[in-house]
């Protein structure tokens, strides 16, 4: 009995064992191996990646790609995080903003791209730009895409109200701007203005005029005393208790998108970013039959520069514990410079420098695109983004913790519980504390 | 192998799913929370960076702003949610319990709530909660209350509409329970009492009060610690704002864990709880004796 059962096994064991047995002999030259990579990205094949993916097989078609996709938010990310860590499964992922890569460099979950970038002889200022994020001089990931963020103006309230849309402007004139155009009186009320109210993005009347780290001052402390944060604050806050912008105390129980209240004509100018323009012409999901100005952000003070608060964004990086970085590092290079292209379709704008812009405003907005937007503007504000000064982000101590901190103190003084004076040292003490203690 | 020997390797073996499920995804996870409720872990970094720190995450904790708001949410939560929810059920399966038309229809709609899924029940009470344009503060308004609460849009009143949405879930679960004990108190005693002279207050303060308290002092306990428990409300509704109103441990556990990635600190908070649990239920139990029909 045991003798039959005992050469089962053994013929089992041997008929197992043929596919994993090592095929062919190593390829050499400019031949690459068969893999199967899995891509994570927020999207779905449907949304545009699988397109860039059949593009990218174009070349490589020995190398399949698996999409997966993840939500752009705490659990989404922690699944990411997670599944890198026991680093099965994910290859190429997109991470997004540099505070996300510089978190996952850290914590050993990125592969050091450098000795493929200088293999290739990748030139990363002329390919991409300069000033990408790297760690102790090494590039763990690469920029993508890109984010902008301006102003959207209703069209049609605009000429109502006699009002052009400027080149350049101060934050007061945007908040007359406001006062202008805010009309109508109960479920018929139209606000002047709609801040982005996630991630403290409505600071950014303040920190786009900081060149370099908005939140630290040169010697690495919090910067958030500084009294550009404490005017865009106190205006931001006399905005809504005067009725001229949608109000963060009705955000909290009606959770509608500064996008949704612009494009549902509730309120005249939304601050956002680039990826409002590629819902313009989903006339199904957001019908409206206005068409839509651009204004770059409003500076603190005449003469202030405009720095970039956008800038690189979506940074590919590779699984540290991947098992084909040859293939891995294909297809990450491919999506950085001609892939880039397929992320329009998903509201990103490509990092590449060698972009062919004739062809977007056609691609995002077909023939008859001065319908849904102003061209010029569009391409002088959005597209052109590369072009105007940037921001450099390299420090991030505390950074997840500050954010939150500032979240807090602005929530306390938005519903009135604590003043402005009071908010302010509070995110600075806080700060500084996080700061030390990341040390 | 001994007949008495073979019965028991036979009992274990069908015991074994259910242990080995039991051992590997409850208690392991629960001695595992406890060991690094003493490191710093942060799980991304694998599990060699665990460094023990000792009783610092503990020190950490009662320190914690977030967290002693969120202790004392909980506490309000807990008074609040639970008696009410066990007094209004008890009137509601006694209504019930009589000859009342339509009785099957009123008790299914008690008990919908209790088995809708958390989410859905969220998002439509979020939407009735709008301080502007929901139904709730209309109603209010039409009936000349100039200025209603503003409902979630408010520290001081966001607790107490998470509160409302939570016992309105946990009526039709202590309702049904109650029916039932309802039904097993024998009509025998009712008409004794009766012919005693006994008035209709009197015949609930005596015979079914009493003999309901088993069911009473088993709810008080479940619902206690589901009411300790409550995160699902929380996180679709207010995101335990706004400042922190509406906050709670489990709550913060999360937050710590998977937002801060301090899985240390958040198992540390994590057995505050079970300590307060257990201490709450503990002295429910020693207390039965005095009060619960035995």
């Amino acid at each position: 009995m045991s003798k039959r059962i005992l050469s089962l096994l053994l013929t089992m064991t041997l008929l197992l064992s043929i596919p994993v047995l090592p095929a062919s002999a190593q390829e050499e030259g400019e031949e690459v191996e068969a893999a199967t990579i899995y891509l994570w990205t927020a999207w779905t094949p449907e949304a545009g990646i699988q397109e860039m993916i059949d593009r990218f097989n174009e070349i490589y078609p020995q190398i399949e790609v698996i999409p997966v996709q993840f939500s752009n938010n705490t659990d989404g990310n922690l699944k990411v995080d997670t599944t890198l860590a026991m680093g099965t499964g994910i290859d190429v992922v997109f991470n997004f903003g540099v505070d996300r890569v510089d978190a996952r460099a850290n914590a050993g979950l990125m592969l050091d791209l450098t000795p493929y970038i200088e293999r290739d002889q990748f030139d990363v200022a002329d390919q991409l730009g300069e000033n990408i994020y790297t760690k102790d001089g090494q590039y763990y990931s690469l920029p993508a895409t890109s984010n902008a963020y301006c102003v959207f103006l209703n069209k049609t309230m605009l000429e109502e109200a006699g009002l052009e849309t400027p080149t350049s402007w101060t934050i007061d004139e945007y908040y007359e701007y406001a006062r202008q155009l805010t009309h109508g009186e109960g479920d018929e009320k139209v606000y002047g203005s709609d801040s982005l109210r996630v991630l403290n993005q409505w600071l950014f009347m303040a920190t786009n005029t900081f060149a370099r780290n908005p939140w630290y001052t040169e010697d690495g402390r919090s910067n958030l005393g500084h009294e550009y944060f404490a005017r865009a604050l106190r205006l931001h806050q006399e905005a809504e208790l005067e009725g001229i912008q949608y109000p963060y105390t009705e955000y909290v129980s009606s959770k509608i998108s500064t996008q949704d209240n612009f494009l549902n004509g509730k309120a005249a100018m939304a601050i956002y970013g680039n990826s409002l323009a590629r819902n313009l012409t989903d006339l199904e999901k957001y019908p409206h039959d206005f068409a839509v100005e651009v204004a770059p952000l409003p500076v603190m003070q005449e003469g202030d520069t405009n720095y970039n608060v956008g800038g690189y964004y979506g940074y590919l990086g590779i699984n540290a514990k991947t098992q084909e970085p040859e293939a891995s590092w294909l297809l990450l290079k491919f999506l950085v410079t001609e892939g880039s292209y397929g992320f329009l379709n998903v509201g990103h704008i490509p990092t590449w420098r060698y972009t062919q812009w004739d062809n977007v405003v056609n691609d995002m907005f077909g023939e008859n695109a001065e319908q849904f937007i102003n061209v010029d503007q569009f391409k002088q504000v959005i597209l052109n983004q590369a072009n105007m000064p940037q921001q450099v982000l390299d420090e991030f101590t505390a950074y997840t913790e500050i954010t939150n901190i500032i979240a807090e103190e602005f929530e306390a003084y938005a519903f009135g519980i604590s003043d402005l004076e009071t908010t302010l040292q509070n995110v600075v003490n806080r700060s500084n504390e996080a700061i030390d203690a990341a040390q | 192998m001994k007949q008495r020997t073979r019965d028991a390797v036979a009992g274990y073996l069908f015991l074994a799913p259910s242990l080995i499920g039991f051992l590997v995804f409850l208690v392991f996870p629960i001695l595992f929370s406890l060991v690094i409720s003493f490191t710093d872990w942060d799980m991304v970094s694998g599990f060699g960076q665990m460094n023990f720190i000792g009783v610092q995450n503990y020190v950490d904790m009662m320190q914690d702003a977030s967290v002693k708001k969120a202790l004392e949410n909980n506490v309000i939560f807990a008074v609040s949610t639970v008696p009410t929810t066990v007094i209004l059920a008890m009137f509601l399966a006694i209504l019930l319990n009589d000859k009342v038309y339509f009785k099957g229809f009123y008790r299914m709609a008690c008990f919908v709530p209790y088995i809708t899924s958390i989410t859905a029940v969220s998002v439509v009470w979020l939407a009735m909660f709008n301080p502007s344009s929901g139904p709730i503060n209309e109603i209010l308004r039409s009936i000349g209350i100039a200025n209603p609460p503003r409902w979630i849009s408010s520290p001081q009143t966001a607790l107490l509409s998470i509160i409302i949405v939570s016992v309105w879930m946990g009526l039709g679960y202590c309702m049904v329970l109650y029916l039932a004990a309802l039904q097993n108190i024998p009509a025998s005693y009712y008409e004794a009492a009766q012919i005693d002279g006994a008035e209709g207050f009197q015949r609930f303060r005596y015979i079914t009060l009493p003999l309901l308290s088993p069911t009473t002092f088993m709810l008080l306990i479940t619902r206690l610690i589901t009411s300790f428990e409550v995160f699902g409300l929380i996180s679709v509704m207010t995101g335990g704002g706004p400042v922190k109103s509406t906050t709670v441990l489990v709550y913060e556990i999360y937050t710590q864990s998977f937002q801060y990635y301090r899985f240390g600190y958040a198992s540390a908070i994590a057995w505050l709880l079970f300590a307060i649990i257990f201490a709450v239920t503990a002295v429910q139990w020693i207390a039965q004796k005095k009060w619960v029909f035995q």
